[in-house]
């Protein structure tokens, strides 16, 4: 930890994202766990040959339901990451006691490798939208998020990952980068970052961001974890939209930055998400060996600078 | 200027207007912020959907999406897990005036929605049929049983539990053979076991005995009602089966 001193400004303490991560989780690819998939998880004959699954954490907040019960079985043979969607760390309300208590539970229950959250708002008064929304980044925005990450943080007695939104929107209070503000939010917090490779191309096309200075600007250890998913074009527009639907396969020009990530950063945890019209469990697992196979290619190819 | 943004931005995303408008203020693309707009009610749409598949089947995809979107643009939910919103769909679907026409379909929608609720309830077996018998028969009268928490009762004037059935495995002949004047059916849903919900026809007496416990009936009165709703009703063997249905609550302890 090293203490930052800037002239005429408050002393900001930076702090610095400490993976403990399991060596193997970083060479490996998991898939989002589906509800119409559950069952093949239960069968002790036919178990999946994947190596972890990533389960979105509000499905599973009725302690003693089905769901809840099932994911528990599943945990019991299978490593976990814990994927939040609605907790709202943007709001400028804060963040709901319950939702945080609820999940707290859930983590204590299936003790997952990792705990990731979204960059977003999805509730304002008393009413949760059940959106990922947009965010304008500034200084004050940052004040907000880091607060409510803090609060997590320090409730769950760990540190969580935080993923990059796929944009649509430009807002022209923002007096920042997407890169810059991650990074900050990493060194005010000490929180990770959820690399969602799909989002970051989506928010390059639809909002002129470039991937390459993205890339350059956030630092490569606070990355823990990568997401991978479809989109799809929109083309109701004049310049055509691109919209994260995870209802496809990877697109190429996704499957490409994954690879110029990989190069950039080293392997890093990744994950296939699939939420809509979603295909039998096969096409996920053929999804995830196509990611393995990168992550293998590229072990292979940096063996020698590896043993160094 | 980080609430005010938020409680902009939020005012239109819901706002039950076939047209997407940009919140006053915004200075945004009004087609871009439309896909806040959509994505917000087609997955509050979808959110209902799942909740209540044999409901969107009986009423057809796109009568559905009506209904569901305007329900949630009336009734959006208040907390980030789902597992609690649609509770007051049934009632919705009861004053929805073009589901006027289809009167045993809000009885449906209330069939589902105990199947949510104990589904996502703790996995509590309830009463046993081993407290049952250690029971002292000298204080029966005194006794109190309740509904498992888990547990909700139907009554229908309609046939509705067949054609809920009917409705699991999409036979359209089974379907077509239901006759809505074959009078009322009175149903139970249940957390039947750790990864299962039951939903079962009730016989009158049951259906009666249940009901009085709802009312805090003592277990005399609600035998008595139980008998009077049925007159061969064996409360011995209806009572057991009650249990392994798991719709009795177990005995608090003191």
């Amino acid at each position: 930890m090293r203490m930052n001193f800037t002239y005429g400004k408050k002393v900001e303490e930076h702090r610095l994202y400490e993976s403990t991560r399991p060596a193997w989780l970083e060479r490996s690819v998991g898939i989002g766990l589906r509800t119409p998939h559950s069952d093949r998880f239960l069968d002790p004959q036919a178990l999946p040959a994947i190596p972890w699954v990533e389960a979105l954490a509000e499905n599973y907040f009725d302690r003693g339901g089905i769901r809840h019960q099932t994911l528990c079985r599943i945990a019991e043979r299978y490593p976990i990451s814990m994927h939040g969607v609605a907790l709202s760390l943007g709001s400028s309300e804060g963040i709901v006691p319950e939702h945080l208590e609820r999940l707290a539970l859930l983590v204590e229950d299936v003790k997952p490798h990792l705990v990731s959250e979204h960059l977003a708002w999805s509730r304002s008064g008393e009413v949760y939208y059940n959106n990922l929304l947009p965010l304008p980044l500034t200084d004050e925005t940052l004040d907000v998020v880091s607060a409510n990450i803090d609060r997590t943080q320090d409730f769950l007695g760990r540190t969580i990952l935080i993923e990059n939104p796929s944009g649509y929107l430009s807002l022209e209070q923002s007096t920042m980068s997407e890169a810059v503000f991650l990074t900050r939010l990493t060194e005010r917090t000490g929180c990770g970052l959820l690399l969602d490779v799909n989002n970051l191309f989506i928010s390059g096309a639809n909002l002129g961001i470039s991937t390459e200075e993205w890339l350059s600007i956030i630092p490569p250890d606070a990355i823990g974890e990568i997401h991978l998913a479809g989109h799809e074009v929109d083309a109701s527009f004049d310049r055509p939209l691109l919209i994260d639907t995870h209802g496809t396969p990877v697109t190429d020009e996704v499957w490409a930055l994954y690879a110029e990530v990989l190069n950039r950063i080293g392997p890093r945890p990744t994950m296939i998400e699939w939420d809509t019209d979603i295909p039998p469990l096969e096409a996920l697992l053929d999804e995830a060996a196509k990611a393995q196979r990168i992550i293998d290619h590229l072990l292979e190819s940096d063996a020698p600078s590896n043993a160094s | 200027m980080l609430p005010e943004f938020q409680h902009s931005f939020a005012s239109e995303l819901l706002n039950g207007m076939r047209e997407e408008r940009v919140p006053n203020g915004l200075q945004v693309d009004t087609l871009r912020f439309g896909v806040y707009v959509r994505h917000t009610r087609v997955s509050l749409r979808i959110a209902i959907e799942e909740a209540f598949p044999v409901t969107k089947r009986l009423v057809g995809a796109s009568f559905f999406a009506q209904m569901a979107g305007q329900f949630a643009t009336m009734h959006p939910p208040a907390c980030g897990w789902l597992s609690a919103y649609g509770e007051g769909f049934p009632e919705f679907v009861a004053q929805y005036p073009p589901a006027a026409s289809l009167i045993y379909l809000p009885d449906v929608a209330r069939i589902e929605w105990a199947r949510v609720r104990a589904a996502n309830a703790q996995a509590d077996p309830g009463l046993d049929l081993k407290s049952l018998a250690a029971l002292d028969p000298s204080k029966l009268e005194n006794l109190r049983l309740s509904l498992h928490e888990a547990a909700s009762l139907i009554h229908s004037a309609f046939p509705v539990f067949d054609i809920w059935q009917a409705h699991q495995h999409s036979d359209d002949e089974e379907i077509s053979q239901i006759d809505l004047a074959n009078g009322s059916q009175d149903i139970l849903v249940t957390r039947a076991g750790p990864l299962e919900v039951g939903v079962s026809l009730l016989h009158p007496g049951d259906a009666a005995f249940l009901t009085a416990l709802i009312q805090h009936a003592s277990f005399e009165s609600a035998c008595q009602a139980a008998v009077l709703a049925e007159t061969e009703y064996d409360m011995g063997t209806r009572l057991g089966d009650l249990v392994c249905r798991r719709a009795l609550a177990g005995f608090k302890r003191h």
